[in-house]
């Protein structure tokens, strides 16, 4: 095990990949949850606003979840072809 | 078996099926300990409770069978030479060069102390005698949380540079710039709040649920036992669920201590890169 090769840097485990995606999509949807909840406040029909926000910011983290993982395929590629 | 004596100890042992007496049900209570020992120091009040023993238990047990191992080191390796080092290959193998590369041999002294700190912590929940796991109490698992990001934002700083860290992190490349805006913030919140939050609150409920659902099967054990036919079939019942259940919870203990390690060093990984 000792002495087999090992590459500098290492593409993530299935297992990291899905923490990875919980943790953007939990932040997401308490990110612009709270963003929504605060125009609430400001504009009236709170409930509509908090839930327009949850959606809202899933709707972004799973953007920004294939955004980090095409990233990272991209980077494995360039760095099996090198 | 303090904590499950302290539950049924409310209607004492009398405390069964037909007499009367309602089933004890544990509850948050198993997780409260007073202070054993009191005293101030510069002003602070230090109370010793149970887990603060195990703490400083575990912590000495560490200590000493690792320094056995790695004290002289031989070319033939011993007994505890040999586990040692069994170990510390383990740690490299499957979590540091798994995760990080070769560069990660650097922080294999912060990752394997906190890969057996966490499991012989985790451990105590089902060690005879001790059958806490200090993981359970919230403050434990933020301390630790707190460490790692502490280690991950310094090699983070240090690798990319102070504002470039930040910068990689909260920008995606090939995203357009409008949508940036509305990714950034989630980006900064995921890797700097939710990520030691996460951290922590996993390994706590993990040793928390485990902890409560032994001890809800041992307290069903005696209270169960009684003489009726449906008492003492329900008493040997959770009986061998209480067996199952601590196999069951060795396993997580261990599963727990291995995953709060694998994530460490990915955000260690994820420091190192500059493409993050």
């Amino acid at each position: 095990m000792a002495s087999k090769d090992v590459a500098d840097t290492k593409a993530a485990s299935p297992n990291e990949t899905a923490w990875m995606i919980t943790g953007r999509l939990l932040a997401g949807m308490l990110l612009y949850g709270a963003v929504g909840w605060l125009l609430g406040r400001w504009l009236g029909h709170e409930a509509l606003f908090i839930a327009g926000g949850i959606l809202f910011g899933m709707a972004a983290s799973l953007y920004l979840v294939l955004a980090r993982l095409n990233q990272e395929t991209h980077e494995l590629k360039r760095s099996n072809q090198t | 078996m303090a904590d499950v004596v302290d539950v049924v100890g409310s209607g004492g042992f009398d405390c069964h099926l037909m007499s009367g007496c309602g089933f004890p049900a544990p509850g948050t209570e198993i997780f409260e300990f007073t202070p054993l020992v009191e005293f101030s120091l510069f002003g602070i009040t230090f109370g010793i409770n149970k887990p603060v023993i195990l703490l400083i238990l575990v912590s000495a047990f560490i200590i000493f069978i690792f320094t056995v191992a790695f004290a002289k080191p031989k070319l033939v390796p011993g007994k505890w030479q040999s586990m040692g080092e069994l170990s510390y290959l383990f740690v490299r193998d499957q979590i540091s060069r798994e995760t990080i590369g070769k560069a990660g041999d650097k922080y294999m002294a912060f990752l394997f102390s906190l890969f057996f700190f966490v499991f012989f912590l985790n451990f105590m929940g089902i060690f005879p005698g001790a059958q806490f796991p200090v993981t359970a109490l919230f403050v434990y698992p933020v301390a630790l949380a707190m460490m790692v990001w502490l280690v991950y934002m310094f090699i983070g700083m240090k690798n990319q540079g102070p504002l470039k860290f930040f910068t990689n992190m909260m920008f995606p490349p090939g995203v357009p710039k409008p949508v940036l805006v509305i990714l950034a913030p989630i980006e900064f919140l995921s890797n700097i709040i939710v990520r030691p939050f996460t951290l922590a609150v996993r390994l706590m409920a993990n040793m928390f649920a485990g902890h409560l659902l032994i001890t809800v099967f041992i307290v069903a054990t005696i209270y169960l036992f009684s003489p009726s036919v449906i008492g003492m079939l329900g008493s040997v019942a959770s009986g061998i669920m209480t067996l199952i259940m601590t196999g069951f919870e060795f396993m997580i203990e261990a599963l727990q201590a291995y995953i709060f390690t694998l994530l460490t060093a990915s955000y260690i990984a994820g420091s190192l890169s500059n493409e993050h």
